[in-house]
């Protein structure tokens, strides 16, 4: 029971940190696709990049570990915002931006995942 | 305020519903291909294009809409899980995987939210 409490705090603080984020990119949109879906992805790629190496090297109990990815990021990040972003720019016939956005999208956020990886590796590179 | 309240209710709801999905599909099938995350993601993404579609005919409260996208299948599906684990079958150099994984996701991801809005189209015609 108590895991279900802490991804749903997780959850539900990474979806409105989402929203506001989100809410902020929107009035200051200079790329011809919405950047705040990016933006959020990008950031929680980096973030599970740093954790996923750090849960590697630490031992932290399963319930931050649910509360921090599973929650938090699993929230903050989202799949159907960018599926249906991309679907309103086929529908506008502006596949350009639909290529854009998919190629930012999956090269970026690899390149995001290994970035937090590495940071913390040769952080702790002295530690062991 | 009110908004904010929702959101994180509806998005921490989602996440739970993630975390069930992608565990019952795990302890079904055993495989290294992150299945669950790419089931949450597809299944998300039909119902985004259903409600897409749904609220572009009905005049309902924007803060219901509000609630249901951004909170409940933002909080559903993830893009920070596909992106690791897309990460872990490079590192692990299962490329046909990694392949197999970035074009379904993507590919499959488009027609979901095109079938979700198809479906509804039909319906209420």
């Amino acid at each position: 029971m108590f895991k279900y409490i802490c991804i749903f705090i997780g959850g539900g603080a990474g979806a409105v940190c989402r929203y506001l984020v989100c809410a902020a990119m929107g009035h200051f949109s200079y790329l011809s696709f919405p950047p705040g879906t990016l933006t959020v992805n990008l950031i929680g790629s980096l973030i599970i990049g740093i954790l996923f190496e750090f849960f590697e090297r630490f031992i932290v109990p399963p319930e931050i570990r649910l509360l921090l990815t599973t929650g938090f990021l699993g929230g903050f990040t989202t799949f159907s915002s960018f599926a249906l972003d991309n679907t309103v720019l086929l529908e506008q016939s502006r596949y350009f931006s639909l290529f854009q956005d998919m190629i930012i999208h999956n090269l970026a956020g690899l390149f995001c995942v290994i970035l937090g990886i590495m940071s913390v590796k040769m952080t702790l590179k002295n530690y062991r | 305020m009110l908004t904010c309240l929702l959101i994180f209710i509806a998005g921490g709801l989602g996440s739970i519903c993630r975390y069930l999905v992608s565990f019952f599909i795990g302890s079904f099938v055993k495989t290294s291909f992150p299945l669950g995350t790419l089931c949450v993601n597809l299944l998300g993404s039909f119902i985004m294009g259903m409600s897409f579609a749904f609220f572009e005919y009905f005049l309902l409260s924007p803060m219901l809409k509000i609630t249901l996208t951004v909170g409940f299948l933002g909080g559903f599906t993830t893009f920070s899980t596909y992106a690791l684990e897309t990460t872990n079958l490079l590192r692990d150099r299962e490329y046909k995987l990694f392949a197999f994984n970035i074009l379904t996701s993507n590919i499959f991801g488009l027609a979901s939210v095109i079938a979700g809005m198809s479906l509804i189209y039909i319906i209420l015609k």
